[in-house]
């Protein structure tokens, strides 16, 4: 990986962590801060190699957990297990690329990674904490899309790039 | 097959790297670590904040035009109420003075309030912490009371040296002793968080009297938090004939995401 893409990654996954610590933390769509972090974790792990994703779960995971009051390391333990389970079924043949295996990964990790922090408060599955969980399913997966159009966006760029031959060496 | 390996090898060696900081986090080894990239990342996280902030506001103003003339009138009339409670209390205030000089008691020193501004909060939607851009070297300490317009707010959980998580008083773990303000025996109970925000007195005795609009402050007892501090009102109470406890739902009119500066409680030595 060159240095450049290497830095920009780091100041992605902070930028993202700051954006979910301190931007939604005020603004709260629905009242409910989105999990930002997840949703890079999820899109790196379909989308990109192995090891950038897995490197953007621990790196991310720690920053929020460093953030976070309580259970130092959930948050990382949480992304990591989530980068390893999308790349194994990479590896078993998943369909990485599709709309379709990115929500279904959005909603999966949003209901468990809920179920998780549910588990460590020792607090029920109440009506107010489905619902939470119903909008931050919502929003998140909001996020993801747009996250889609994003990536769609910057590869279509860089395939015109390519095919102009900017920035190749003749 | 040899660039396969290579990759297992960097996923194993990233997970070790995850691992080990874990482990020594929960050593206490990290403390100096995560301190320093406290005081790096404060200004930028205050920056996001305010900005976090300022764009809310956008969104609240734009929502609840309509309500805002029923709401100036309402603290109209509070302020008028506040005023007049304010001119006895100077006079009680006065007599209590008067008072301790008779029996000989020196003045109690004040409390001073620390201003911190909140750089951020907790990322999820179950737990409930702030981070506020004030640590020890403001001389915050673990367990002090952190309030906002008289209001507590929550208690200091952990203190680096610019910045400090601020444990609050809507977590479902809080835990607070608190008593009835306006019932006739003052009866006591303890406060803890719920998840969407509400709090809950119990363990209040069953043969109490504890009405709706009865203001709840904190009692002094069993931990750091001083006596007198309003928590909320009550809104309901539920009672239960064979029980030996009843408990209260309290509602609290502090906004908890719209936090920008609070005040840490400092008492002196």
């Amino acid at each position: 990986m060159s240095p450049l893409r290497l830095i920009g990654g780091v100041l992605a996954v902070a930028a993202t962590a700051w954006l979910q610590i301190a931007w939604f933390g005020h603004v709260r769509p629905l009242g409910i801060i989105p999990n930002c972090m997840l949703l890079v974790v999820i899109m790196l792990a379909l989308l990109s190699d192995a090891t950038p994703a897995l490197a953007a779960a621990i790196g991310g995971g720690l920053l929020l957990d460093l953030a976070s009051g309580s259970d130092f390391g959930l948050n990382m333990a949480f992304y990591v297990v989530t980068a390893l389970a999308i790349i194994a079924g990479r590896q078993l043949g998943l369909h990485a690329t599709s709309v379709i295996t990115g929500i279904v990964a959005a909603i999966l990790g949003t209901v468990l990674y809920n179920l998780v922090l549910l588990a460590a408060l020792k607090a029920p599955l109440s009506g107010v904490a489905v619902s939470r969980i119903g909008r931050e399913l919502l929003l998140n997966l909001i996020l993801l899309l747009l996250m889609y159009v994003v990536v769609a966006n910057l590869r279509g760029r860089s395939r015109v790039t390519a095919e102009l031959g900017i920035g190749v060496p003749r | 097959m040899r660039r396969n390996s290579s990759v297992n090898r960097r996923l194993l060696g990233l997970l070790a790297l995850g691992v080990i900081v874990v482990v020594t986090y929960q050593l206490g080894a990290l403390r100096p670590v995560s301190g320093l990239i406290g005081s790096i990342t404060a200004p930028f996280q205050g920056a996001f904040s305010r900005f976090g902030n300022t764009t809310a506001g956008w969104f609240s103003v734009a929502g609840s035009a309509g309500q805002l003339e029923t709401q100036n009138q309402q603290l109209r009339s509070q302020v008028a109420s506040l005023r007049q409670q304010l001119s006895q209390d100077t006079e009680l205030k006065a007599q209590n003075d008067q008072l301790r000089q008779q029996l000989n008691v020196g003045d109690l020193p004040p409390d001073r309030l620390v201003a911190a501004e909140v750089i951020g909060y907790q990322p999820d939607n179950f737990r409930q912490f702030i981070t506020i851009g004030r640590g020890t070297t403001d001389g915050i300490k673990t367990g002090m009371a952190v309030v906002e317009q008289g209001t507590l707010v929550g208690t200091i959980q952990d203190v680096g040296p610019h910045t400090a998580k601020v444990f609050l008083v809507i977590d479902p773990n809080f835990r607070v002793a608190a008593l009835d303000q306006d019932a006739p025996n003052r009866p006591t109970g303890t406060i803890h968080g719920q998840i969407g925000n509400g709090l809950e007195m119990d363990q209040i005795a069953q043969t109490e009297t504890i009405k709706p609009g009865d203001t709840i402050v904190t009692s002094g007892l069993g931990g750091d938090v001083e006596k007198g501090l309003i928590v909320g009102h009550v809104q309901t109470n539920t009672k239960q004939d064979n029980g030996v406890f009843q408990s209260a739902q309290v509602t609290t009119d502090i906004q908890f995401n719209r936090l920008e500066i609070v005040y840490v409680v400092v008492r002196p030595q």
